[in-house]
């Protein structure tokens, strides 16, 4: 039965599934047994899968799965007594090439599928994970279209060459070739101490930046790269993906029905198509290398390993021993132009591209002032801009000042900028820069209400899409989760009061004209976080509880209570590394305490003090009512533990720190 | 009728087929014959499509036999190094064969594989080497094509296992007109079924010409005479002559009757006709084309 649509020949291909029905059913099989394991083995109590939980061992799937099956099916290609059988047949060469495409890639579409199917299974079995819909068939999608092209670059390889090294090795090439060429497109790579890269020219309003990265970036499909944060897909680069793998189908097929079917069993008929193949090889790995070291000696010895295998993949394929003054002169070709090349390197970059100007940012994404960030590992800390004023701030010196000959690198002075034009973005982390102008341009822009109430229409979750609350750390159990999920739906809170994390800040904060006030710092906990999961992406969002007293009250009480049961675990005050004591007198001060501090015996009261505290709940939020404390406790020899405490202030241990502070000061 | 006319291939440098023309009647046994490497396999694969032309044109019926299905559905090539499927068996084989071709026919690959006395549900990595030949000229001729491609198919067969095969290929022209094309480095082996014979010689047709009118034209004549006679006075043209002692043997060219009828006009004390292996047909052709035999066939 022949299908002129497709040109797939049923009778032939059922054929050929029978012949390797094994090989393709481990294949078929690899890809579900893999991610069973993954979902078994989590540590989590509560589990909402997204695109990234199910990305173990991509590699496995996108890499060596399509290439695999490509020589399968396409196998016969290099046997001579195979393509005599095969060729033979009344099979037209379009039939031969589109049945065995189409069963491969029915093979791996069918793979995914059963791999959604055995996700949604285990998931079903166990109580405590939970997967969208959108997550399966973003799953499918997502690695259908990187294997696709994998598959078809594979194919597009094997019907070039009747080798079985040269087809691998050919297919490796097209894959990470191209991403050698990009490399010069300056994708998004992430170095230190590149002041010198930074160039301001404010008279002329133009930025210069060197994005010279001495990293390199191995080629990642298209696809991959399709997997914006938040593990959203990017259209874009799937429908890239596709319309390459399309190409690379296209041209495979044209090339088999071409193809000399006496080349089976030797690379290609010329040597002179044998010799630029392999020179293709070879340049990649002397690309990665010429260079790239310090020392020039592990240079040398790498390139002769490179001969080496150089020569022995002749030897391999060609089966010739007479050729060894043609590889040498092909190799020592090869060298200098890879040193060619890297030395025209700079110069391919300024012809590629030119130096950013203004005009080509169309948004900054900047790190937030260090005293807004928000502690949680979680969170980004990070905000997109696209306003011209804010662009402009950048460039001009009143905001932001770069020392441009930096010689060391300062944390604390430093800060991550990505410059976004249309097609990239670069990122920079810069040191040694005044970037207080810039801070409160940023603190302004985020307490410009208009623009906050456009965000705010944008927000928001159902009730039921919630499944943890967060508070100060804590995660809240089922009793404190109900409560205040039910004081939530009862108050008339709006979403004024909601923020999606990372567009706000706290309004603690800021009292309305952009000045810092009290302590302006997330960790003072006035917020409940919670985790949403909606459509297969989880969200974080806080509800700013300053103005709620009772529920303030409440959480804080549940707080210190969790934070005195896990004191309690340590009986020592050996297990005391660092901490701090706050207190609110006519102003804020505080009293590093811990090992080795200059409050030692401060710190050693502290902590007798609280495994005596009886513990009073709070009932006010009068600072002058309040005792902060925090303490770094050693669990075991890797792992640490923070307590943290708000206490009503207590006159004996108001004592204790005055009596300490006195004989301080006479010490 | 297979029509191959001015066909070239080259493989890289080599060129192993230069500008060979010939014809193949329908429901003829043709015999290819050649050295190692002069160009038969070669020759086959192009015929059945695995090889593409460099130049030139081979058609089967008319039409071109490069990557045409309506053709190539009449034609099976049985190639000198066989293939089959890891684990298969005969009957595995003939039912793949059968999903290929839609003229199979189970109850002939049956029946053949009892006149040869093949276990069809053994193991093919078992068999012997002749044992793997008698599979596929079974599974070959189960097809029921209109033209065959065997390719040192003789090769590892015993000569009883041959004289079958040689009747089942003769019962196949016979009954379905079919036409076979078969190779050989062997004169022996295709002297029994061949029609026509062609003799390839570095990629060349050189010598074509079908078996009958070979032999008919020419015959190996031992007399002997009580008086000596004079071979200048033959008014035949002799190829090839011996003398043992009085004992005449001549390979005389032209009409056969002809030249015993002269013979006995000199009242010969012996006269007899003896028969000419094609390998002897083909020694003095060659000779007589000033070519040393043992050049084409090694």
């Amino acid at each position: 039965m022949r299908s002129k649509i497709f040109s797939f020949n049923w009778n032939y291909g059922k054929q050929n599934l029978k012949t390797n029905i094994g090989i393709y059913f481990v294949i078929f099989l690899i890809l579900p047994l893999i991610l069973i394991p993954t979902l078994l083995n989590h540590s989590s109590n509560v589990r909402y899968l997204t695109l990234e939980d199910l990305s173990l061992l991509p590699g496995l799937f996108v890499y060596i799965i399509p290439i695999l099956l490509v020589f399968v099916l396409y196998g016969f290609l290099f046997s001579r007594k195979q393509v005599d059988f095969i060729c033979s047949f009344p099979l037209s060469r379009k039939e031969i090439f589109w049945t065995n495409y189409w069963i491969g890639l029915g093979i791996l579409i069918a793979s995914l599928l059963v791999s959604a199917l055995v996700i949604l299974l285990v998931v079903w079995l166990q109580p405590n994970q939970y997967i969208a819909g959108i997550v399966l068939f973003r799953f499918v999608i997502f690695y259908s279209i990187s294997a696709f092209l994998t598959f078809s670059i594979a194919t597009f390889a094997i019907s070039c060459t009747g080798n079985r090294l040269t087809a691998l090795l050919l297919a490796i090439t097209i894959m990470f070739l191209p991403s050698m060429i990009r490399f010069y497109e300056g994708t998004s790579t992430y170095t230190y101490f590149q002041n010198s890269g930074f160039i301001q020219e404010r008279n002329q309003e133009v930025v210069y930046l060197r994005n010279r990265s001495q990293q390199v970036n191995f080629y990642y499909p298209t696809s991959l790269n399709a997997l914006a944060p938040q593990n959203e897909l990017q259209i874009s680069q799937l429908v890239l993906t596709t319309i390459e793998a399309v190409v690379y189908t296209g041209c495979a097929y044209l090339v088999f029905k071409r193809r000399k079917m006496e080349v089976a069993q030797s690379t290609f008929i010329k040597q002179k198509t044998h010799d630029i193949v392999r020179t293709l090889f070879i340049f990649l790995p002397l690309f990665l290398v010429i260079g790239s070291f310090g020392s020039i000696y592990l240079q040398v010895i790498f390139i002769i390993i490179f001969f080496v295998l150089f020569y022995l993949y002749d030897l391999m394929t060609r089966r010739t021993t007479h050729s060894f003054n043609r590889s040498i002169l092909l190799y020592l070709m090869t060298v200098v132009l890879v040193v060619v090349v890297q030395l025209g390197r700079n110069m391919l970059e300024d012809f590629c591209y030119h130096p950013l100007t203004r005009k080509d940012i169309k948004s900054i994404t900047v790190e937030l002032p260090s005293f807004i960030r928000c502690t949680d590992q979680d969170f980004e800390n990070v905000i997109t801009i696209d306003q011209k004023e804010f662009i402009d701030a950048f460039f001009d010196p009143r905001y932001f000042q770069v020392e441009t000959q930096a010689e060391t690198y300062q944390e604390e002075n430093s800060i991550s900028i990505r410059l976004n034009t249309r097609w990239n973005s670069y990122e920079y982390k810069i040191s040694n820069i005044n970037s207080k102008g810039l801070d409160e341009f940023i603190i302004n822009y985020l307490a410009n209400e208009p623009m906050l109430e456009q965000q705010w229409k944008q927000a928001p979750f159902m009730y039921e899409d919630l499944y943890a609350m967060n508070f100060s750390g804590m995660e809240l159990d089922e009793t404190q989760f109900d409560y205040l999920l039910q004081q939530i739906k009862q108050e008339p809170w709006n979403k004024e009061n909601l923020y999606h994390h990372y567009k706000n800040i706290s309004s603690y904060c800021l009292n309305g004209n952009g000045q810092q006030h009290g302590i302006c710092n997330m960790d003072l906990h006035d917020r409940v976080y919670f985790s949403a999961y909606q459509k297969g992406l989880k969200h974080r969002y806080y509800l700013d509880i300053n103005t709620n007293e009772t529920l303030r009250l409440y959480l804080w009480n549940q707080l210190n209570q969790d934070q005195f049961n896990h004191l309690k675990q340590f009986s020592s005050y050996e297990n005391v590394i660092s901490g701090y004591i706050q207190i609110y007198d006519d102003k804020e001060t505080e009293y590093y305490i811990g090992k080795d501090s200059s409050y030692e015996q401060l710190s050693h009261k502290i902590f007798n003090w609280l495994q005596q505290y009886e513990y009073q709940p709070l009932t006010t939020f009068e600072h002058q009512q309040l005792i902060r404390i925090e303490l770094s406790m050693q669990d075991t020899n890797i792992s640490y533990r923070d307590i943290k405490l708000l206490l009503p202030m207590d006159e004996e241990i108001k004592q204790m720190i005055q009596d300490e502070v006195i004989r301080h000061v006479y010490d | 009728m297979i029509e191959i006319s001015q066909a070239k291939k080259s493989f890289g440098k080599n060129q192993v087929i230069q500008s060979l023309s010939c014809q193949i009647k329908e429901g003829s046994i043709y015999g290819l014959i050649g050295a190692n490497g002069s160009g038969k396999s070669t020759l086959l694969r192009m015929i059945v499509g695995i090889y593409q032309l460099d130049n030139g044109s081979i058609k089967v019926a008319g039409i071109d036999t490069f990557d045409q299905l309506a053709i190539k559905s009449k034609m099976v090539f049985v190639p000198d190094e066989l293939f089959f499927f890891e684990g298969y068996h005969a009957l595995a084989m003939a039912q793949y064969y059968s999903h290929i071709y839609s003229t199979f026919d189970f109850e002939r690959f049956y029946h053949l594989a009892e006149v040869l006395k093949l276990d069809v549900r053994k193991n093919l990595n078992t068999f012997s080497k002749g044992m793997k030949r008698k599979v596929a000229i079974i599974l070959a001729l189960s097809c029921k094509v209109d033209y065959y491609f065997f390719d040192e198919t003789f090769d590892g067969l015993d000569p009883v296992v041959r004289k079958v095969v040689n009747q089942l290929i003769c019962d196949e022209v016979a009954q379905r007109n079919a036409t076979f094309i078969i190779t050989s480095h062997n004169l022996r082996e295709l002297e029994d079924i061949c029609d026509q014979i062609g003799l390839l010689y570095q990629g060349g047709l050189l010598f074509e010409s079908d078996l009958d009118s070979l032999k008919m034209n020419m015959s190996k004549i031992q007399v002997a005479f009580d008086h000596e006679i004079v071979l200048s006075e033959l008014p035949f043209t002799i190829l090839h002559h011996t003398k043992v002692g009085s004992v005449y043997s001549f390979i005389v060219k032209g009409n056969r009757e002809e030249a015993i009828d002269y013979f006995k006009k000199q009242h010969p004390l012996i006269l007899d006709v003896l028969p000419l292996t094609l390998e002897e047909v083909f020694i003095h052709e060659m000779e007589v084309l000033g070519y040393a035999f043992e050049d084409f066939l090694v």
